[in-house]
Protein backbone atom coordinates (compact mmCIF):
# COMPACT_ATOMS: atom_id res chain seq x y z
CA UNK A 1 0.00 0.00 0.00
CA UNK A 2 1.06 3.52 -0.70
CA UNK A 3 2.12 5.27 2.39
CA UNK A 4 2.63 8.88 0.97
CA UNK A 5 0.01 11.06 -0.14
CA UNK A 6 0.45 13.80 -3.32
CA UNK A 7 -0.62 17.54 -2.26
CA UNK A 8 -1.13 19.66 -5.12
CA UNK A 9 -1.02 22.95 -4.63
CA UNK A 10 -0.91 25.96 -7.80
CA UNK A 11 -0.79 26.82 -10.63
CA UNK A 12 -3.52 29.67 -9.09
CA UNK A 13 -3.14 29.80 -5.55
CA UNK A 14 -4.08 31.84 -3.32
CA UNK A 15 -1.03 31.50 -0.93
CA UNK A 16 0.77 32.38 -3.93
CA UNK A 17 2.07 35.42 -5.18
CA UNK A 18 2.67 34.48 -9.29
CA UNK A 19 1.47 31.06 -11.03
CA UNK A 20 3.55 28.30 -9.82
CA UNK A 21 2.99 24.52 -9.64
CA UNK A 22 4.07 22.20 -6.47
CA UNK A 23 3.28 18.88 -5.84
CA UNK A 24 4.10 17.53 -2.51
CA UNK A 25 4.84 14.27 -1.75
CA UNK A 26 3.95 14.04 2.04
CA UNK A 27 4.06 11.03 5.00
CA UNK A 28 2.15 12.33 7.41
CA UNK A 29 3.08 15.74 8.28
CA UNK A 30 6.86 15.77 7.15
CA UNK A 31 6.98 16.79 3.15
CA UNK A 32 9.24 14.20 1.94
CA UNK A 33 9.74 15.27 -2.14
CA UNK A 34 8.32 18.05 -3.86
CA UNK A 35 7.93 18.62 -7.68
CA UNK A 36 7.50 22.04 -9.18
CA UNK A 37 6.44 23.90 -12.02
CA UNK A 38 7.40 27.36 -13.18
CA UNK A 39 6.89 28.08 -16.45
CA UNK A 40 3.22 29.82 -16.38
CA UNK A 41 4.52 33.13 -17.16
CA UNK A 42 5.68 34.39 -20.70
CA UNK A 43 5.89 37.58 -21.05
CA UNK A 44 7.56 37.61 -24.22
CA UNK A 45 10.37 39.99 -23.41
CA UNK A 46 13.27 38.57 -25.47
CA UNK A 47 11.35 38.63 -28.72
CA UNK A 48 10.40 41.94 -28.00
CA UNK A 49 14.10 43.16 -27.34
CA UNK A 50 14.68 41.41 -30.75
CA UNK A 51 12.00 42.59 -33.17
CA UNK A 52 10.28 45.85 -31.64
CA UNK A 53 12.97 47.93 -29.88
CA UNK A 54 16.63 48.90 -31.09
CA UNK A 55 19.91 48.47 -29.03
CA UNK A 56 20.32 51.32 -26.89
CA UNK A 57 16.24 50.73 -25.85
CA UNK A 58 16.88 47.17 -24.71
CA UNK A 59 18.62 48.27 -20.97
CA UNK A 60 15.78 49.41 -20.04
CA UNK A 61 13.04 46.72 -21.50
CA UNK A 62 14.98 44.31 -19.21
CA UNK A 63 15.20 46.75 -16.54
CA UNK A 64 11.32 45.68 -16.29
CA UNK A 65 11.84 41.85 -16.05
CA UNK A 66 12.30 42.75 -12.22
CA UNK A 67 11.33 45.52 -10.19
CA UNK A 68 13.58 44.33 -7.22
CA UNK A 69 17.24 43.47 -9.43
CA UNK A 70 16.17 46.76 -12.19
CA UNK A 71 19.98 47.34 -11.91
CA UNK A 72 21.42 44.22 -12.61
CA UNK A 73 19.24 43.45 -15.78
CA UNK A 74 19.56 46.58 -16.99
CA UNK A 75 23.67 47.06 -16.03
CA UNK A 76 23.82 43.23 -17.58
CA UNK A 77 22.38 43.70 -20.91
CA UNK A 78 24.52 47.41 -21.14
CA UNK A 79 27.68 45.82 -20.56
CA UNK A 80 27.08 43.37 -23.29
CA UNK A 81 26.55 45.73 -25.83
CA UNK A 82 29.13 48.05 -24.52
CA UNK A 83 31.68 44.69 -25.41
CA UNK A 84 30.27 44.84 -28.90
CA UNK A 85 30.70 48.40 -29.39
CA UNK A 86 34.23 50.32 -29.54
CA UNK A 87 34.32 52.81 -26.58
CA UNK A 88 35.45 52.46 -22.71
CA UNK A 89 33.90 53.36 -19.66
CA UNK A 90 35.68 55.81 -17.47
CA UNK A 91 36.73 54.59 -14.39
CA UNK A 92 33.49 56.64 -12.53
CA UNK A 93 30.96 55.61 -14.30
CA UNK A 94 32.45 52.08 -13.08
CA UNK A 95 32.08 53.21 -9.46
CA UNK A 96 29.23 54.46 -9.68
CA UNK A 97 27.52 51.16 -11.50
CA UNK A 98 29.14 49.05 -8.29
CA UNK A 99 27.71 51.99 -6.16
CA UNK A 100 24.29 51.42 -7.70
CA UNK A 101 24.41 47.45 -7.62
CA UNK A 102 26.01 47.22 -4.31
CA UNK A 103 23.08 49.48 -3.01
CA UNK A 104 20.61 47.62 -4.72
CA UNK A 105 22.19 44.12 -2.80
CA UNK A 106 21.72 45.62 0.48
CA UNK A 107 17.85 46.60 0.29
CA UNK A 108 17.63 43.32 -1.50
CA UNK A 109 19.19 41.52 1.12
CA UNK A 110 16.79 42.85 3.76
CA UNK A 111 13.77 42.37 1.84
CA UNK A 112 14.58 38.76 1.74
CA UNK A 113 15.71 38.77 5.53
CA UNK A 114 12.15 40.35 6.67
CA UNK A 115 10.73 37.65 4.66
CA UNK A 116 12.40 34.86 6.49
CA UNK A 117 11.80 36.29 9.55
CA UNK A 118 8.34 36.58 8.72
CA UNK A 119 8.15 33.13 8.12
CA UNK A 120 9.71 32.01 11.15
CA UNK A 121 6.62 33.40 13.13
CA UNK A 122 8.80 36.67 14.21
CA UNK A 123 6.30 39.41 12.09
CA UNK A 124 7.97 42.37 14.54
CA UNK A 125 11.56 41.47 12.89
CA UNK A 126 9.74 41.57 9.61
CA UNK A 127 8.92 45.16 10.51
CA UNK A 128 11.92 46.62 12.19
CA UNK A 129 14.20 45.38 8.83
CA UNK A 130 11.52 46.28 6.18
CA UNK A 131 11.76 50.11 8.15
CA UNK A 132 15.14 50.15 8.26
CA UNK A 133 15.61 48.97 4.52
CA UNK A 134 13.52 52.20 4.17
CA UNK A 135 16.45 54.72 4.05
CA UNK A 136 18.62 52.69 1.55
CA UNK A 137 15.75 52.88 -1.11
CA UNK A 138 15.32 56.84 -0.20
CA UNK A 139 18.79 56.85 -1.04
CA UNK A 140 18.54 54.91 -4.55
CA UNK A 141 15.60 57.77 -5.16
CA UNK A 142 17.97 60.15 -4.04
CA UNK A 143 20.87 58.70 -6.61
CA UNK A 144 18.27 57.83 -9.53
CA UNK A 145 15.43 59.95 -9.15
CA UNK A 146 13.09 56.91 -8.88
CA UNK A 147 12.83 54.43 -6.01
CA UNK A 148 12.56 51.16 -7.79
CA UNK A 149 13.05 51.42 -11.80
CA UNK A 150 16.42 53.94 -11.63
CA UNK A 151 17.23 53.19 -15.27
CA UNK A 152 20.46 54.35 -14.08
CA UNK A 153 22.78 52.75 -16.35
CA UNK A 154 22.95 53.81 -19.94
CA UNK A 155 25.47 52.73 -23.16
CA UNK A 156 28.78 54.49 -22.10
CA UNK A 157 28.17 54.93 -18.88
CA UNK A 158 25.52 56.28 -16.41
CA UNK A 159 22.86 59.13 -16.29
CA UNK A 160 23.15 60.90 -12.96
CA UNK A 161 26.45 62.19 -11.23
CA UNK A 162 26.25 62.27 -7.23
CA UNK A 163 26.96 65.84 -5.42
CA UNK A 164 28.37 66.29 -2.20
CA UNK A 165 24.70 66.27 -0.84
CA UNK A 166 24.44 62.59 -1.96
CA UNK A 167 27.97 61.51 -0.30
CA UNK A 168 26.78 62.86 3.08
CA UNK A 169 23.67 61.71 2.93
CA UNK A 170 24.91 57.86 1.79
CA UNK A 171 27.53 58.35 4.66
CA UNK A 172 25.24 59.17 7.36
CA UNK A 173 22.77 56.14 5.84
CA UNK A 174 24.99 53.38 5.81
CA UNK A 175 26.46 54.29 8.97
CA UNK A 176 22.87 54.03 10.64
CA UNK A 177 22.58 50.88 8.94
CA UNK A 178 25.64 49.21 10.08
CA UNK A 179 24.65 49.16 13.58
CA UNK A 180 21.65 47.96 13.03
CA UNK A 181 23.37 45.21 11.04
CA UNK A 182 25.15 44.43 14.14
CA UNK A 183 22.37 43.95 16.13
CA UNK A 184 20.95 42.28 13.15
CA UNK A 185 23.50 39.38 13.38
CA UNK A 186 22.78 39.10 17.26
CA UNK A 187 19.42 38.83 16.79
CA UNK A 188 19.82 36.18 13.59
CA UNK A 189 22.41 33.96 16.06
CA UNK A 190 20.60 33.82 18.92
CA UNK A 191 16.91 34.89 18.87
CA UNK A 192 15.40 31.24 18.98
CA UNK A 193 12.45 31.93 16.22
CA UNK A 194 15.18 32.82 13.83
CA UNK A 195 18.31 30.78 15.01
CA UNK A 196 17.56 27.60 16.20
CA UNK A 197 14.89 27.06 14.69
CA UNK A 198 16.58 27.79 10.93
CA UNK A 199 19.72 25.39 12.05
CA UNK A 200 19.48 21.94 9.91
CA UNK A 201 16.54 22.75 7.53
CA UNK A 202 16.63 23.08 4.46
CA UNK A 203 20.14 22.11 3.95
CA UNK A 204 21.85 21.70 0.54
CA UNK A 205 25.10 19.89 0.30
CA UNK A 206 28.48 21.08 -1.30
CA UNK A 207 28.05 18.45 -3.74
CA UNK A 208 24.54 19.58 -4.51
CA UNK A 209 25.54 22.96 -4.79
CA UNK A 210 28.36 21.99 -7.07
CA UNK A 211 26.17 19.89 -9.13
CA UNK A 212 23.14 21.83 -9.65
CA UNK A 213 25.39 24.94 -10.67
CA UNK A 214 23.88 26.42 -7.51
CA UNK A 215 24.90 30.76 -7.21
CA UNK A 216 24.35 33.76 -4.87
CA UNK A 217 24.25 33.17 -0.95
CA UNK A 218 22.21 29.49 -1.57
CA UNK A 219 25.62 28.62 -3.03
CA UNK A 220 28.15 30.55 -0.81
CA UNK A 221 26.37 29.38 2.47
CA UNK A 222 27.45 25.72 1.33
CA UNK A 223 31.18 26.74 0.89
CA UNK A 224 31.43 27.30 -2.47
CA UNK A 225 33.71 29.73 -3.20
CA UNK A 226 31.52 31.12 -6.32
CA UNK A 227 30.85 34.72 -7.33
CA UNK A 228 30.22 36.76 -10.05
CA UNK A 229 32.00 39.50 -8.67
CA UNK A 230 35.13 38.04 -8.01
CA UNK A 231 35.27 35.53 -10.99
CA UNK A 232 34.21 38.36 -13.67
CA UNK A 233 36.52 41.50 -14.11
CA UNK A 234 34.02 43.48 -16.05
CA UNK A 235 33.52 45.64 -12.61
CA UNK A 236 36.34 46.86 -10.82
CA UNK A 237 35.20 44.97 -7.62
CA UNK A 238 39.19 44.13 -6.84
CA UNK A 239 39.81 47.92 -5.57
CA UNK A 240 36.91 48.74 -3.94
CA UNK A 241 37.32 46.06 -0.75
CA UNK A 242 35.56 43.02 -2.05
CA UNK A 243 35.89 40.19 0.30
CA UNK A 244 33.65 36.94 -0.60
CA UNK A 245 31.53 35.20 2.27
CA UNK A 246 31.67 32.03 2.32
CA UNK A 247 29.79 30.07 5.01
CA UNK A 248 29.44 26.42 6.06
CA UNK A 249 26.47 24.51 6.46
CA UNK A 250 24.05 25.45 3.81
CA UNK A 251 21.03 25.60 5.53
CA UNK A 252 18.74 28.16 6.48
CA UNK A 253 20.91 29.61 9.13
CA UNK A 254 23.77 30.18 6.92
CA UNK A 255 22.35 31.47 4.51
CA UNK A 256 20.46 34.40 6.65
CA UNK A 257 24.28 34.96 7.57
CA UNK A 258 25.60 35.07 5.17
CA UNK A 259 23.62 37.92 3.45
CA UNK A 260 23.74 39.79 6.64
CA UNK A 261 28.10 39.67 6.33
CA UNK A 262 27.47 40.24 2.12
CA UNK A 263 25.64 43.61 3.63
CA UNK A 264 28.37 44.64 6.00
CA UNK A 265 30.98 43.88 3.03
CA UNK A 266 28.88 46.30 0.38
CA UNK A 267 28.35 48.98 3.30
CA UNK A 268 31.89 48.89 3.33
CA UNK A 269 32.45 49.01 -0.55
CA UNK A 270 29.71 51.99 -0.92
CA UNK A 271 31.77 53.84 1.42
CA UNK A 272 35.17 53.30 -0.05
CA UNK A 273 33.19 53.98 -2.68
CA UNK A 274 31.79 57.39 -2.16
CA UNK A 275 34.67 58.53 -0.38
CA UNK A 276 37.54 58.23 -3.27
CA UNK A 277 35.23 58.87 -6.12
CA UNK A 278 37.59 60.04 -9.00
CA UNK A 279 36.97 63.16 -11.25
CA UNK A 280 35.18 62.67 -14.37
CA UNK A 281 33.15 62.15 -16.79
CA UNK A 282 30.11 59.93 -15.87
CA UNK A 283 29.04 59.34 -19.64
CA UNK A 284 31.60 58.60 -22.35
CA UNK A 285 29.63 58.30 -25.87
CA UNK A 286 29.70 55.09 -27.85
CA UNK A 287 29.43 55.52 -31.49
CA UNK A 288 27.77 53.49 -33.88
CA UNK A 289 26.25 50.23 -34.01
CA UNK A 290 27.45 46.76 -32.06
CA UNK A 291 29.22 44.34 -34.37
CA UNK A 292 27.99 41.17 -34.19
CA UNK A 293 29.71 37.45 -34.24
CA UNK A 294 30.29 38.09 -30.37
CA UNK A 295 28.90 34.91 -28.84
CA UNK A 296 31.23 32.69 -30.95
CA UNK A 297 34.86 34.25 -29.87
CA UNK A 298 33.37 34.66 -26.84
CA UNK A 299 35.11 32.38 -23.26
CA UNK A 300 33.56 30.75 -20.43
CA UNK A 301 33.89 32.52 -16.85
CA UNK A 302 37.28 31.25 -15.46
CA UNK A 303 36.70 28.67 -12.88
CA UNK A 304 36.76 29.69 -9.42
CA UNK B 1 16.58 43.27 23.96
CA UNK B 2 13.06 42.46 22.87
CA UNK B 3 11.13 43.85 25.74
CA UNK B 4 13.50 46.96 25.50
CA UNK B 5 12.40 47.10 22.19
CA UNK B 6 8.52 46.58 22.51
CA UNK B 7 8.79 49.94 25.27
CA UNK B 8 10.58 51.83 22.95
CA UNK B 9 8.45 51.22 19.88
CA UNK B 10 5.14 52.11 22.49
CA UNK B 11 6.39 55.98 22.49
CA UNK B 12 7.97 56.27 18.97
CA UNK B 13 6.46 57.99 16.25
CA UNK B 14 5.34 55.31 13.28
CA UNK B 15 7.52 55.14 10.48
CA UNK B 16 4.87 55.13 7.66
CA UNK B 17 3.42 58.39 6.70
CA UNK B 18 -0.53 59.31 6.04
CA UNK B 19 -0.09 59.96 2.78
CA UNK B 20 -3.36 60.95 1.24
CA UNK B 21 -3.66 63.42 3.98
CA UNK B 22 0.19 64.47 3.92
CA UNK B 23 2.14 65.36 1.10
CA UNK B 24 4.98 62.71 -0.27
CA UNK B 25 7.85 64.54 0.11
CA UNK B 26 9.69 65.05 -3.37
CA UNK B 27 13.59 64.02 -3.64
CA UNK B 28 15.28 66.74 -5.61
CA UNK B 29 16.40 64.47 -8.27
CA UNK B 30 12.97 63.53 -9.14
CA UNK B 31 11.74 62.60 -12.22
CA UNK B 32 8.73 64.07 -13.51
CA UNK B 33 7.12 64.74 -17.03
CA UNK B 34 8.76 65.65 -19.97
CA UNK B 35 8.23 69.51 -21.11
CA UNK B 36 8.61 70.92 -24.19
CA UNK B 37 9.52 74.25 -25.99
CA UNK B 38 8.34 74.37 -29.12
CA UNK B 39 9.87 78.01 -30.12
CA UNK B 40 13.59 76.22 -29.84
CA UNK B 41 12.69 73.08 -31.42
CA UNK B 42 14.97 72.86 -34.20
CA UNK B 43 12.91 69.51 -35.71
CA UNK B 44 15.82 66.96 -35.81
CA UNK B 45 13.35 64.00 -34.10
CA UNK B 46 16.35 63.07 -32.18
CA UNK B 47 14.07 62.32 -28.92
CA UNK B 48 11.63 60.48 -31.35
CA UNK B 49 14.52 58.20 -32.48
CA UNK B 50 16.15 58.45 -28.54
CA UNK B 51 12.68 57.12 -27.27
CA UNK B 52 12.18 53.96 -25.60
CA UNK B 53 8.58 53.32 -25.33
CA UNK B 54 7.71 55.79 -28.33
CA UNK B 55 6.34 57.98 -25.55
CA UNK B 56 7.17 61.46 -28.06
CA UNK B 57 6.07 61.00 -31.56
CA UNK B 58 6.25 63.76 -34.52
CA UNK B 59 3.06 63.28 -35.92
CA UNK B 60 2.18 65.04 -39.66
CA UNK B 61 -0.52 68.24 -39.01
CA UNK B 62 -2.73 69.88 -41.39
CA UNK B 63 -1.86 73.18 -39.17
CA UNK B 64 1.90 73.68 -38.32
CA UNK B 65 3.25 76.03 -36.35
CA UNK B 66 5.14 79.09 -37.32
CA UNK B 67 8.55 77.32 -36.29
CA UNK B 68 10.72 78.21 -39.71
CA UNK B 69 12.85 75.09 -38.79
CA UNK B 70 9.53 73.11 -39.25
CA UNK B 71 9.52 72.28 -42.90
CA UNK B 72 7.72 69.00 -42.67
CA UNK B 73 5.12 70.04 -41.08
CA UNK B 74 4.85 67.87 -37.82
CA UNK B 75 3.30 68.23 -34.58
CA UNK B 76 5.10 67.13 -31.65
CA UNK B 77 2.84 64.72 -29.33
CA UNK B 78 3.95 63.49 -25.92
CA UNK B 79 1.83 60.71 -24.31
CA UNK B 80 2.89 61.11 -20.59
CA UNK B 81 1.20 57.50 -19.93
CA UNK B 82 3.49 55.70 -21.94
CA UNK B 83 6.69 57.39 -21.09
CA UNK B 84 8.86 55.78 -18.44
CA UNK B 85 11.00 59.22 -17.17
CA UNK B 86 14.04 57.56 -18.02
CA UNK B 87 15.40 61.29 -19.78
CA UNK B 88 16.89 59.36 -22.51
CA UNK B 89 15.29 62.38 -24.82
CA UNK B 90 16.34 65.23 -22.93
CA UNK B 91 20.25 63.75 -23.20
CA UNK B 92 20.03 63.08 -26.86
CA UNK B 93 18.26 66.68 -27.38
CA UNK B 94 21.00 69.61 -29.20
CA UNK B 95 19.38 72.42 -27.06
CA UNK B 96 18.35 70.73 -23.61
CA UNK B 97 16.90 73.17 -21.32
CA UNK B 98 15.24 74.96 -23.59
CA UNK B 99 13.60 72.70 -26.56
CA UNK B 100 13.19 69.50 -24.42
CA UNK B 101 13.28 69.29 -20.31
CA UNK B 102 12.36 67.21 -17.74
CA UNK B 103 10.48 69.10 -14.64
CA UNK B 104 9.63 68.18 -11.29
CA UNK B 105 6.16 68.25 -12.01
CA UNK B 106 3.84 65.15 -12.06
CA UNK B 107 1.79 64.20 -14.87
CA UNK B 108 -2.06 64.63 -14.86
CA UNK B 109 -3.80 61.37 -15.57
CA UNK B 110 -7.11 63.48 -16.65
CA UNK B 111 -5.90 65.42 -19.37
CA UNK B 112 -3.45 62.29 -20.72
CA UNK B 113 -4.59 61.18 -24.05
CA UNK B 114 -3.43 58.28 -25.97
CA UNK B 115 -3.02 58.66 -29.87
CA UNK B 116 -5.76 56.34 -30.72
CA UNK B 117 -7.85 58.70 -28.04
CA UNK B 118 -6.48 61.95 -30.20
CA UNK B 119 -7.28 60.51 -33.43
CA UNK B 120 -10.59 59.73 -32.48
CA UNK B 121 -11.61 63.30 -31.38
Amino acid sequence: MKKTIQIPLGSQHIALLEPIKFRFECENEKIIAVDSDVGFVHRGVERACATKFSFDSVPYVVARICGLCAITHSLASTMAIESLMEGEVSPKANYLRILLVELDRIHSHLLCLAHVSENAGYEAMFMRIMGDREPIMELLELITGNRVQFDYVCIGGVNRDIDSRIVATTQTTLNTLKSKIQEYIAEFSSNWSLALKYKNIGTLSLEDAYRYNAIGPLARATGLATDVRSSSKLLPYDEVGFKIVVGESGDIYARNMVRLQEILNSIEMCRNIVEGLPEGEILTPFKGKPQGKRLQDSKPLEES
Amino acid sequence: MGIKNALFNLFKKPQTLNYPLEALPRTPNYRGLIEYGEAECIYCLKCQKACPPEAIIFEPTQHPTANPKNKKSLEYTYNSLLCIYCGECVRACPKPNEALWQSDKKPSVQTAKTHQQKARD
